[in-house]
């Protein structure tokens, strides 16, 4: 939050600072458009999610910067390369689809983004503080502390919170069922063992 | 120049090798030859350490008081922040301008050593990043910088030391080091939190005022150690204990000693700085850190552990043949008294021995590397001896070196290489110490102070043992003697200018050392032991000293200026014709084994092995007990209820419920037909119709309002309308 | 134009959604590696967070709930946000482990193998 403010104060750099992010995060996910071997992606990949986080400092949520790097970078992405470990024997593994699916593809991407760069220049023109800039909304923006979000998530978000909490269980449980369900029955109970396809 | 500057150029030499490594790491591999990286490593760490050298010239010269630059780095509350920013004092001065300096001689040593290495210059880039992370924990201004710092040693120590991980050894020896470190780093954590939740909530490392070193704040926030509750103070305990348990781990202090020995595996440039300057200096750099804050409870336990690592590791390198290793065990030893030091309150000893070590033990591996690269990388002493003539520089290296770490002296004048001096006053330290236990009564005490004074017999034995026996003597093998050759200068000029350091930096920090230790730290007290502590740190230095010079008035002949000389001489008689005398020695019977039990470093090793695959072992069968008898039990229960309840259904299901369900099955199969053509089970067609659906109906609403068809009103009106027809 | 390009404001992070919006559906339609479709998600999911977060600053975070001086920031957005990572962390880990079990059986995570499961 201070920091947020410390740069605000800087309101020189802010834009100098956004659009670096915004290139990296473009450029990393172009990157995972555009690279066909897996690991590449995952690579690329930790580029955008970590410009993300850079944007979540630059817009005051601190907090939720260190999450999206604690939980993303540090945890699902290690998951989808552990993913890409256990399910190929060569990590640079390509698989190619016939040009003008590709073509398909990146077609409705460029749509997709299109249509929602009108939504949101709608939205944000229909907005009553549309107008206001970052470095404006600066003193709101400095009281978004850990202690608010904690608060709200045992009052007002209670109910969800819990019910994320079932779910991260239910996850675990069937995360571990589902991946290993097959073995037990193949194998008759003997542990590890290759794939049984 | 204020003490803004100096902070401002410490700043600037800390964050100049992450600049340098990135840079390196990144477009080092531009360059075809390697040279070019590497040299502009050493550049960058020159300019760092010429930085660091102005900026504490100008603190010592202006006598300039502690400053604190606190940058917020993260709200944790109301008002709450977790601190960075570089603290500038007396300690981190001096460390910075080491610490940079060894770096940069490592950096120029590495240059010659790495020649021709395929990754020469990520190897640089490493050590840029490792030198960084140093100076990140030397310059760190709250617990939480310390310890950034201290996983990016651990990272880059474990980079390093694997550098060659096509080896098994070195793979093996980096994983070791990495787990070693953090069982004590657990501590570490378990520490924080304490001083976090129980002192404050500050973990800021800055002095409220000056001179009082780290955790100055918790005084400043009315809590005066010294009034806590004893409760309280059994917290402050552990917390000491925990947060000394992570120097443990970096400091190899025993019983996690382990790792340090098998990190030679590493590249020799590595060892040199991993045991000088950097990941070894981490742990007594945290100890004397939080010294404000140990309790005598924590002043035992630090005494104790240090005692322990100083006689084990000097005894285990007098039976090392490995040169490497033989270095290694001193180190060990030597940090043993370190740490004993901050054990026994002689915590500025602690870092002054911290620093004269650091040139001299750099030196010796520096050293041993070059011997080892002159002979055709045989590391076993029996198979050197008479390298003196042909490697001169490198031996002249060593033996200052070696006279340095024996303590040699003048006797009965103050005249003396740097390692007297912080052995000297180590020892002093630990009498003192020794002595306040026995007025309580407690004679067991003595031990603090017979253990020190008997290794500082066996410290020159053992360095002279294996100088005689690499440089002296007789060549023991041809082939390798006739191969030796000097080293090139890259790799004997560092050598002796680190030599020189060991000659004369104990000097002007003796002086320096003084005007550190006139302020007394506070300490706790909640018995005999510990008043009697209190009085005596709070008589300062100066009582100290008296204490020590009434000692060497009287023990003059086994401390001033003499431990050196004997044991060099037996040493030099025993070894001078290679293992001849030893080997009929320990062919006796009894000798034998004993000899052999030395050898194995005490067989911790296999101890450890032993312990804990057992250990691990019988948790993982009380488990799976557990998993059969209690969870396997509630699960099977559960099916044997489902079952029986699904019987029970069955009946009602095969009757009534089937009915309807054929019913059904049977027009879902002529609503299949129609659908066929786009469930070909192709994910991607899916996707791309969901997606096609999504964006029209996206379209449909947007487009007319961003082209101004439409107001924003009547687009949702719009909207609304269109769903209510697609779900009508 | 200047001033739309120098004072950072709501629709500049909009668009910067919906471009990595794009790439996360393009990402998602082009590849035939049943991970590479994961990371898509991801991607998407990040876009929607990046929107909600600037939301929450610009248009709710910007007028305190109750507006006396002690008023209580509004944070949904970042709750929002917050438990989308979760939901995201607990969807790649069902993902990976559906995959897990696809490269059990077909020996590979090409999804257009998945198509036998058509009956």
């Amino acid at each position: 939050m201070i920091l947020a403010q410390q740069i605000n104060d800087l309101s020189g750099i802010v834009p100098l600072l956004f659009y670096g992010f915004a290139a990296l995060a473009v450029l990393g996910a172009l990157g995972v458009v555009f690279s066909q071997q897996i690991v590449r992606m995952a690579i690329w990949l930790l580029f955008t999610l970590g410009a993300v986080a850079l944007m979540y400092f630059l817009l005051g949520a601190e907090f939720l910067a260190a999450i999206q790097l604690v939980v993303y970078v540090g945890g699902t992405l290690i998951l989808i390369i552990f993913g890409v470990m256990l399910t190929s024997k060569n990590p640079f593994t390509s698989l190619d689809i016939p040009p003008y699916e590709r073509f398909i593809g990146w077609a409705v991407g460029l749509i997709g983004a299109a249509l929602m760069v009108f939504t949101g220049l709608a939205v944000a023109a229909g907005s009553a503080t549309s107008s206001q800039t970052i470095q404006e909304t600066a003193d709101t923006a400095a009281s978004f502390g850990v202690t608010e979000l904690g608060r709200s998530m045992l009052t007002k978000y209670m109910i969800p919170f819990e019910v994320a909490g079932v779910l991260l269980l239910v996850v675990m449980i069937g995360a571990a069922y589902i991946a290993k369900g097959r073995h037990e029955q193949a194998d008759s109970g003997s542990s590890g063992g290759g794939p049984t396809a | 120049m204020t003490v803004e500057t100096v902070s401002n150029l410490l700043v600037a030499a800390w964050l100049l090798p992450v600049a340098g490594f990135t840079l390196v790491i990144l477009f080092g591999r531009l360059f075809r030859d390697h040279e070019k990286p590497a040299w502009f490593t050493v550049l960058v760490m020159g300019t760092s350490f010429v930085l660091s050298a102005i900026a504490l010239w100008q603190y010592m010269a202006n006598g300039m008081e502690p400053y604190c630059d606190p940058w917020p780095w993260l709200a944790i509350g109301e008002g709450k922040f977790l601190e960075v920013g570089p603290y500038v004092d007396e300690v981190s001065v001096l460390l910075m301008a080491m610490v940079t300096l060894i770096s940069t001689l490592v950096h120029i040593y590495s240059v010659g050593y790495m020649h021709g290495d395929p990754r020469k210059s990520r190897f640089m880039a490493y050590m840029q990043l490792f030198t960084f992370s140093m100076l990140t924990i030397v310059i760190a201004n709250s617990l939480i910088q310390l310890f950034v710092g201290w996983e990016l040693v651990g990272l880059t120590s474990y980079l390093l030391i694997g550098f060659w991980y096509e080896k098994r050894g070195p793979q093996l020896a980096s994983k070791k080091a990495f787990v070693m470190n953090r069982i004590g780093d657990t501590g570490f954590l378990i520490g924080m939190g304490i001083v976090f939740f129980k002192f404050g909530g500050d973990l800021v490392l800055r002095s409220a005022e000056p001179g009082l070193g780290i955790f100055g704040t918790m005084a400043a926030n009315g809590m005066n150690p010294l009034d806590l509750s004893s409760a309280d103070q059994w917290w402050l305990t552990i917390a000491g204990i925990g947060l000394f348990c992570g120097a443990m781990g970096k400091s190899a202090q025993f019983p996690l000693h382990t790792w340090l020995p098998d990190a030679m595996e590493g590249p020799t440039p590595v060892s040199s700085i991993v045991h000088s300057a950097t990941m070894v200096a981490a742990g007594v750099y945290l100890s004397a850190r939080i010294f404000p804050i140990l309790t005598p409870g924590a002043h035992l336990f630090i005494s104790t552990i240090g005692l322990i690592t100083l006689v084990l590791a000097a005894v285990i390198a007098c039976a090392q043949t490995d040169i490497k290793r033989v270095l290694a065990y001193s180190t060990l030893s030597q940090l043993g008294y370190m740490i004993l030091a901050v054990g026994v309150g002689a915590y500025t000893f602690a870092l002054f021995h911290l620093i004269t070590h650091a040139f001299f033990k750099c030196c010796l591996f520096q050293c041993s590397g070059s011997v080892i690269h002159a002979c055709h990388h045989e590391q076993e002493m029996p198979k050197y001896g008479g390298l003196m003539r042909k490697m001169p520089l490198t031996a002249i290296a060593f033996a200052i070196s070696t006279l340095a770490i024996a303590g040699a002296a003048i006797p009965y004048t103050e005249y003396a290489l740097s390692g007297f001096y912080s052995k000297d006053g180590i020892i002093a330290g630990a009498i003192n110490y020794g002595e306040a236990f026995g007025r309580n009564g407690m004679s067991w005490g003595s031990l603090f102070y017979w253990g020190p004074v008997i290794i500082a017999y066996v410290t020159p034995f053992y360095m002279m043992r294996a100088f005689v026996l690499t440089f002296l003597g007789k060549p023991r093998d041809k082939h390798i003697h006739d191969h030796a050759h000097e080293a090139p200068w890259t790799m004997w000029a560092p050598q002796l200018v680190l030599a020189l350091f060991a000659i004369i930096i104990g000097w002007p920090m003796f002086r320096v050392g003084a005007s550190i230790h006139a302020t007394a730290p506070t300490m706790l007290t909640h018995d005999a032991a510990g008043q009697e502590h209190l009085t005596m740190m709070s008589q300062g230095f100066d009582a100290h000293t008296e204490m020590a010079h009434g000692f060497h008035l009287t023990h003059g002949f086994l401390l001033h200026g003499f431990a050196w000389i004997i044991p060099m001489v037996l040493a030099a008689v025993i070894y001078w014709n290679g293992f001849a005398i030893t080997s009929r020695i320990f062919g006796l019977p009894v000798l034998k084994q004993l000899h052999w039990l030395v050898y194995n470093k005490f067989g911790f090793d296999g101890l450890y092995d032993t312990i804990f695959v057992a250990l691990c072992k019988i948790v993982a069968k009380l488990a799976a007990w557990f998993d059969r008898m209690v969870v396997d039990g509630l699960v099977n229960l559960c099916g044997w209820l489902g079952k029986n309840i699904g019987f029970a259904v069955g009946g009602f299901d095969d009757q009534v419920v089937d009915g309807a369900v054929r019913g059904t099955g049977r027009s879902a199969v002529k609503l299949g037909g129609v659908f066929h053509f786009v469930q070909g089970g192709n994910l991607r067609v899916y996707v791309l119709i969901l997606l096609a659906v999504g964006l029209a109906g996206l379209a449909v609403v947007v487009i007319p309002l961003a082209l101004g068809w439409a107001e924003p009103a009547a687009a949702s009106t719009a909207a609304t309308a269109t769903i209510s027809a697609l779900t009508q | 134009m200047t001033t739309a390009l120098t004072s950072i404001g709501l629709s500049h992070f909009l668009v910067l959604s919906a471009i990595v919006f794009g790439c996360g559906l393009a990402t998602v339609l082009t590849k035939r590696n049943a991970i590479g479709i994961l990371i898509g998600v991801e991607l998407i999911l990040n876009a929607a967070n990046l929107n909600l977060v600037a939301f929450n600053r610009f248009s709710w975070g910007g007028v305190p709930v109750g507006a006396g001086t002690d008023a209580v920031p509004a944070v949904d957005g970042l709750m929002f946000a917050l438990f989308i990572i979760v939901l995201a962390a607990a969807e790649a880990a069902i993902a990976l482990a559906i995959i897990l079990n696809f490269y059990n059986n077909f020996a590979s995570i090409d999804v257009e193998r998945g198509s036998t499961l058509r009956g």
